[in-house]
């Protein structure tokens, strides 16, 4: 099925998504990215990112929580949906299997 | 509550971005880089801009964006300009009549603008199309005596310079000759025959039609043709390098076989070179090696390609002591040299000699000065016409308000309607422009190209006047009925906006500045008229004068002045060293005693010089001819040479003149030997013999009235006789001296057609102002007239108040104008006296503009019956 797989930062972005159950919107994941991996990316980045995650139907939106610290603006907040669990078990399952071969040698 | 310290990200950022992203994700996109924002406040504010900026900039991501039409939609959607416009346009529509006044007025005024633009911007652009142009120089030489300044320089010059200076710059001179060039078909007298150095085809980059600059002029015999000479010899289209000409060198007295070595590509308008043909200079040197080292004959214009730009100062500064050890300590006739930058020499050399210019930057001046009058009075209109009508609009405006309009938004709202306005007049003028183009440069007589008009700096700074003028305009009237207590404005109490104050001072200024210009136009064309009108002190009917190029015809002038003399179509004949207008080559020393000298012009002449041209002698007597004794070396001297001398009775006077005893033997009347732009100048006159040192080159000859052509012919038969290989040229000596004032004729057409055009808007202005106050003085009227009051009477009610206007405003304007023209005749040596029906005229012809516009409504509202204004009521 094309457009399913998951790239690699698409399956960062995921699993922080997951992470983050109930408060991931764009500032929140890019924050956690930084935290957890130390890696430096753009907020722009992200938001593609998530966009082509909820295009592949891995995550749901829904707008809340406008707050003062965003200058009135509300979120964004994404929540990962079961395609977007079983696309990330799978990549997981096959990594695994690859893991076991490479040991193996 | 906490209090905020935090710095908040540019609002304009976020504006640019919800102008251009969907809505689905507007809010996640600023809100995120909102608290980007925050959360990076420890970075300098700078670079925390740029970051943020980039960061922006970067979330337009293509997915995000709107489609483009819903981006303009929405430009006009917050600016509410759609409804703006729609308002605007229904106001235009509503006062037809006033609009139609601002759009002709506005329509003009832009039209003269673009005109002007385009002239002012052509003459300030000579000579900047080659690539080094800011590093060209022109030489210009100072003279010991007078301090005058000249462009001719001498031979010696450049070598001396090299030789002082060693590669400090790259000299290129050229040098007049005039020359007859026949090919096989046909032959033509040259004037604009120049010779040059090769280096001028290096330092100024002309482009080549044929042939290149590294193979031109640095062979002797080798000449250079422009586009049009070369069309002339060898037609269209021919490629003539390689070809030959023959060229005949009067003052050289020699023939020369001379072969194109190239062809020079049409010059753009903007470039004043004199020459048509070039000629290798090596020629010239070789034909007149007497004058390799002569620091005396002046000749060459020199141009100077610097590399590095403060040698020019470091060589200005010793130039002084450079004349003084090449031409011998305290030398007497040059002083100093400076260089000029070829960009200046169009419009700054009216006082340089020699110049082939004909750009002068007062005319320049005074131009632009007019184009900013002309806007100024079509702005003053709008003004007006905004302003009279504003209690109209009051209502309007006050329930606007009362229903919420921001002030922000009623400025915005007027500055789109005068937007409008002049935005279509720019429009239609652009348009005007380009269909009067061809009549406008043929009334300047500069081919200005029409390019001009669609380059990007001229588009742009057009846009810029019709924004500066919108703001102008509308931002008056806008900012007047923003700013007023909206309840008075609804209830029709608006004593305050009427602002009749201003709009008469308005209408003083446009006046005013009409009278200026009517003023400067008559003081100026009267001085013109003075100067083509005056006696010279001879006479100039009928007189022709014709040159003798050639050295072997000039050895039998004499011959030719006998025959011509006879013929029955001839008063009389006689010769000179001087053309008419003279341009008075030789300058020599004379001293009437031990201790006084000075320079005088000295002219030699043949016997009936005064005779035939009917200048008066003063005292003693006229020259006679040479053979008898001792005439030789008497001459005559003009009055300005007597007063110089200050001696009381110079007949009989001996003096010095070029190193030889001469004898004073007549004073005559101080005739313009030139045109009135000059002074005329001590002139010593006296007979020559032929191989004298002052070659006589000019038959000067009267003609009987009657069929002038005929004994034109005549003349021309007995040239052809005595030497078949020479053209016959003459011209005629009035229009000779009518044309010098060219110049001035047509700047004074310009500067009359610019006054008319003003006062013509001016009164444009007017009439909108009579319709507006008939209209609204209609009931007052019409009381007055139930009341008994005759139509005469309502006629000075309505016309009393313009006509004191435009009377004020000539008042003002009398003596601004007659003082700033007397100022620009500064340069004329004679001035026409004041002729005060000027103030008379002028006058009168203001009133009369203002009378025509305002009459007809004066009288109609008079005639009218009054019940047609009071039944309403």
């Amino acid at each position: 099925m094309k457009g399913t797989n998951l790239g690699e930062f698409e399956e960062l972005i995921l699993l922080m998504v997951g992470i983050l159950e109930g408060n991931a919107y764009g500032i929140s994941i890019l924050s956690e990215i930084e935290d957890r991996t130390g890696r430096k990316v753009t907020i722009s980045t992200i938001h593609t990112a998530l966009y082509r995650l909820e295009q592949k139907e891995f995550v749901a939106s829904h707008v809340g929580g406008a707050s003062k610290s965003r200058g009135g603006r509300s979120k964004r907040l994404y929540e990962i949906t079961t395609a977007g669990r079983e696309a990330l078990s799978h990549s997981r399952e096959v990594r695994e299997s690859l893991w076991q071969t490479f040991l193996a040698k | 509550m906490k209090k905020q310290t935090h710095r908040q990200p540019p609002i304009w950022v976020e504006n640019l971005l919800e102008l251009f992203i969907q809505d689905y994700f507007l809010d996640e996109t600023l809100g995120d880089l909102y608290e980007w924002y925050q959360l990076n406040q420890h970075l300098p504010r700078y670079l925390l801009t740029i970051k943020y900026f980039l960061l922006a900039i970067r979330s337009l991501r293509p997915y995000r964006l709107k489609k483009t039409q819903k981006i303009f939609l929405n430009i006009i959607d917050i600016s509410m300009l759609n409804n703006d416009l729609k308002v605007g346009i229904r106001s235009i529509f509503k006062n037809l009549r006033f609009s139609l006044i601002n759009l002709l007025g506005l329509t003009t005024a832009f039209t003269c603008t673009l005109f002007i633009y385009s002239y002012v911007s052509h003459e300030n652009s000579f000579h900047d199309y080659h690539p080094k142009t800011d590093q060209i120089y022109s030489i210009v030489k100072q003279s010991t005596s007078d301090g005058s300044l000249t462009r001719y320089t001498t031979t010696p010059l450049v070598p001396a310079l090299q030789n002082e200076f060693p590669g400090s710059a790259t000299f290129a001179r050229i040098g007049q000759d005039p020359v007859y060039i026949h090919t096989g078909k046909s032959s033509f007298y040259e004037a604009n025959f120049y010779w040059a150095d090769p280096t001028l085809l290096s330092i100024f980059d002309f482009e080549f039609l044929y042939g290149s600059a590294s193979a031109s002029l640095n062979v002797p015999n080798s000449i250079v043709l422009t586009e049009q000479s070369a069309v002339k010899y060898f037609g269209e289209g021919v490629d003539p390098v390689g070809k030959t000409l023959d060229v005949k060198i009067y003052d050289g007295d020699l023939q020369l076989s001379m072969r194109v070595s190239g062809v020079l590509k049409k010059f753009p308008s903007n470039q004043d070179f004199p020459f048509e043909i070039l000629g290798s200079m090596s020629n010239a040197l070789e034909i007149y090696s007497q004058f390799e080292n002569s620091w005396g004959l002046n000749w060459l214009l020199t141009y100077a390609l610097f590399e590095r730009d403060d040698e020019v100062a470091k060589i200005e500064a010793r130039s002084n002591a450079f004349f003084n050890k090449y031409m011998g300590q305290g030398s007497e006739t040059d002083k100093a040299f400076f260089f000029q930058p070829i960009k200046e020499i169009h419009l700054f050399s009216q006082h340089i000699s020699r110049s082939h210019s004909t750009g002068n930057y007062r005319n320049v001046l005074a131009i632009v000065a007019i184009g900013i009058f002309i806007v100024l009075i079509a702005g003053i209109n709008y003004i007006n016409m905004v302003t009279a009508r504003l209690h109209k609009r009051g209502k309007e405006v006050g329930i606007r308000k009362f229903n919420g309009a921001t002030k922000y938004q009623l400025i915005k709202q007027f500055l789109t309607e005068s937007g409008l306005i002049v935005f279509v007049s720019a429009l239609v003028s652009y348009i005007l422009a380009y269909v009067l183009w061809q009549p406008f440069t043929l009334f300047i007589s500069t081919s200005i190209p029409i390019e001009t008009l669609l380059s990007p700096s001229f588009v742009i700074i057009y846009l810029g006047l019709a924004l500066v003028l919108t703001l102008a305009a509308g931002g008056y009237p806008a900012w007047l009925l923003s700013s007023l207590d909206m309840l008075k404005m609804i209830r029709g109490i608006h004593k305050k906006i009427s602002r009749a104050q201003l709009r008469r001072i308005l209408v003083i200024v446009q006046f005013g500045i009409s009278a200026f210009l009517i003023i400067c136009t008559l003081v100026i064309w009267d001085q013109i008229n003075f100067m083509s009108n005056k006696s010279l002190g001879f006479n100039q009917e009928q007189l022709v004068v014709i040159p003798v190029e050639s050295k072997d015809l000039q050895a039998r002038i004499d011959v030719i002045k006998n025959e011509v003399s006879n013929l029955p179509g001839v008063a009389s004949a006689t010769i000179s060293s001087e053309s008419l207008p003279s341009e008075m080559n030789n300058r020599w020393g004379i001293s009437w005693n031990p201790d006084e000298r000075m320079g005088i012009y000295v002219v030699s002449i043949g016997i009936e010089y005064f005779e035939t041209l009917e200048i008066n002698l003063l005292m003693g007597e006229n020259l006679s001819l040479p053979f008898k004794t001792d005439s030789a070396r008497s001459i005559i001297i003009n009055e300005s040479a007597r007063e110089a001398m200050n001696l009381e009775n110079p007949i009989g006077q001996m003096v010095t003149l070029g190193g030889i005893k001469r004898k004073i033997v007549g004073v005559v009347n101080d005739y313009h030997y030139q045109s009135l732009h000059e002074k005329t100048e001590s002139v010593a006159f006296m007979v020559g013999t032929s191989g004298y040192r002052v070659s006589q080159d000019n038959l000067i000859v009267r003609l009987h009235a009657g069929d002038i052509t005929h004994h034109l012919r005549q003349i021309n038969e007995i040239w052809e006789s005595l030497a078949p290989n020479d053209i016959f040229n003459f011209q005629f000596v009035d229009q000779a001296f009518q044309q010098t004032y060219d110049n001035e004729t047509s700047f004074i057409q310009l500067l009359g057609i610019f006054s008319l055009i003003s006062i013509l808007i001016a009164s444009i202005g007017l009439f909108g102002m009579v319709v507006f106050m008939t209209e609204e003085r209609s009931k007052e009227l019409s009381i007055r007239k139930v009341l008994g009051a005759g139509i005469p009477r309502i006629i000075m009610q309505v016309a009393g108040e313009f006509t004191l206007l435009v009377f004020i405003g000539y008042i003002i304007a009398l003596p601004i104008g007659i003082f700033t023209s007397e100022n620009w005749m500064d340069r004329f040596p004679y001035r026409a006296d004041f002729d005060f029906s000027i103030i008379l005229l002028a006058a009168l012809l203001l009133l009369l503009m203002a009378w025509l516009t305002i009459g007809y409504n004066t009288i109609k509202t008079a005639l009218s019956n009054p019940v047609k204004f009071l039944r309403n009521e």
